[in-house]
């Protein structure tokens, strides 16, 4: 793990530190590939990678940010945040051979600080998401604050309980899937306990959403997404972003 | 297998820039060389096909041309933040900021003129 020389900062006015957040920056796994991961590229003169992590510190109580990065790209990511977000606390961490244990490596980055009741909340985003509203982490650390656990979700119109297997189950018994996205948020000492527990009994959990559930009995909130997170993984996701950026004056707002 | 080589630190404003994307032409994950004029996404490249995507060049042209403006305009402010930033390196780079710049403007150009020639979409594997 390689950290800058920066304490997390208070983020509450209650003492606390606030949140925490994992920003995975391919650093979903650590298999052998080759190339930079898609983070590290611009977008209107600004990288992915930088552009997510601004988001998601901005006014929404995340005062500190792990950034999962693969081990070939850390130099880099190191002097593009250097760069691009040197007023804001981060450090990085290397992937692991599985976006689960990427997920461990990084909540147990925090846990010295979670432990002492430092951060109460963890927001887990993917940073191939970089156009991620800070109007929309908000919601979704609100959702959490209040309910534990919460993650985006495209699809359906009202608030829904959301399964450990993706479906959304409406208040009126329906039984729809919908798309989830990233920020998802949860309790943060939750979460080290869900990703210790499933490290430690081998249990591979698909998503956090579904380790929170088995080894906490949190049932995941879900709060409305936003069709304009879109994720980045073609070209034309690329000129699409860019082009949504060019519709808002380059401002994500 | 080899090991793969670390990635070269980037540039603040580069004319490429290479990173794994999904071809949906070749339908595989592989390297994809993303060219910029100035911030602006001008063409990417698959590097396992060949094909190229860029957007629309008259669109392209009008957004640099606003986007150039803008730089102009914010020039000034970001230059004295470097100074104020990095006073010692500001002194040491400017002349040779100042030399290279009509070359880089030039690339710009011959970047979005380019595609102006490949544009349309993905186009299919050379050979």
């Amino acid at each position: 793990m390689r950290s800058r020389a920066t304490q997390p900062r208070t983020g509450a006015t209650d003492g606390r530190l606030g949140h925490a957040a994992i920003l995975l920056a391919g650093g979903r796994s650590a298999q052998q590939r080759e190339g930079p991961d898609v983070s590290l590229l611009p977008l209107a003169g600004r990288r992915l990678v930088s552009r997510a992590l601004g988001s998601l510190t901005d006014q929404t109580g995340v005062s500190h940010v792990v950034v999962a990065v693969h081990e070939t790209d850390m130099d880099a990511v190191a002097a593009i945040l250097e760069r691009e977000a040197a007023d804001h606390s981060y450090e990085l961490v290397a992937a692991q051979l599985s976006s689960q244990q990427t997920v461990l490596a990084a909540v147990e980055a925090l846990a010295h600080t979670i432990d002492d009741n430092g951060f109460d909340l963890v927001v887990v985003h993917d940073a191939a998401l970089p156009l991620v509203s800070p109007h929309l982490v908000r919601s979704v650390v609100a959702a959490a604050t209040r309910w534990g656990a919460a993650v985006p979700y495209l699809g359906l119109d009202d608030f829904v309980w959301i399964d450990r297997m993706g479906a959304a189950l409406r208040f009126s018994g329906n039984d729809d899937r919908v798309q989830v996205q990233y920020p998802q948020a949860f309790r943060a000492d939750e979460l080290l306990h869900a990703y210790r527990r499933s490290a430690s009994e081998g249990f591979v959990a698909g998503t956090a959403t579904e380790a929170v559930e088995r080894y906490c009995g949190r049932r995941v909130r879900g709060v409305p997404g936003d069709t304009r997170n879109v994720e980045i993984r073609t070209p034309r996701d690329l000129f699409a972003a860019e082009g949504l950026l060019a519709t808002w004056h380059y401002v994500v707002a | 297998m080899p090991v793969p080589k670390p990635t070269p630190k980037p540039p603040s404003t580069p004319a490429s820039e290479s990173a794994r994307l999904y071809c949906e032409s070749c339908a595989t994950l592989a390297i994809h060389t993303v060219s910029y004029a100035g911030r602006l996404l001008v063409s990417t490249r698959c590097e396992a096909c060949a094909a190229v995507v860029s957007g629309d060049a008259n669109e392209a042209r009008a957004r640099y041309l606003r986007d150039l403006e803008h730089r102009l305009q914010s020039k000034p402010r970001r230059m004295l933040r470097q100074a104020v930033h990095d006073p010692k390196g500001f002194v040491a780079t400017l002349p040779a900021k100042v030399a290279t710049k009509p070359g880089k403007l030039a690339r710009e150009w011959r970047t979005l003129f380019a595609a102006v020639r490949t544009r349309g979409g993905p186009t299919p594997p050379a050979g």
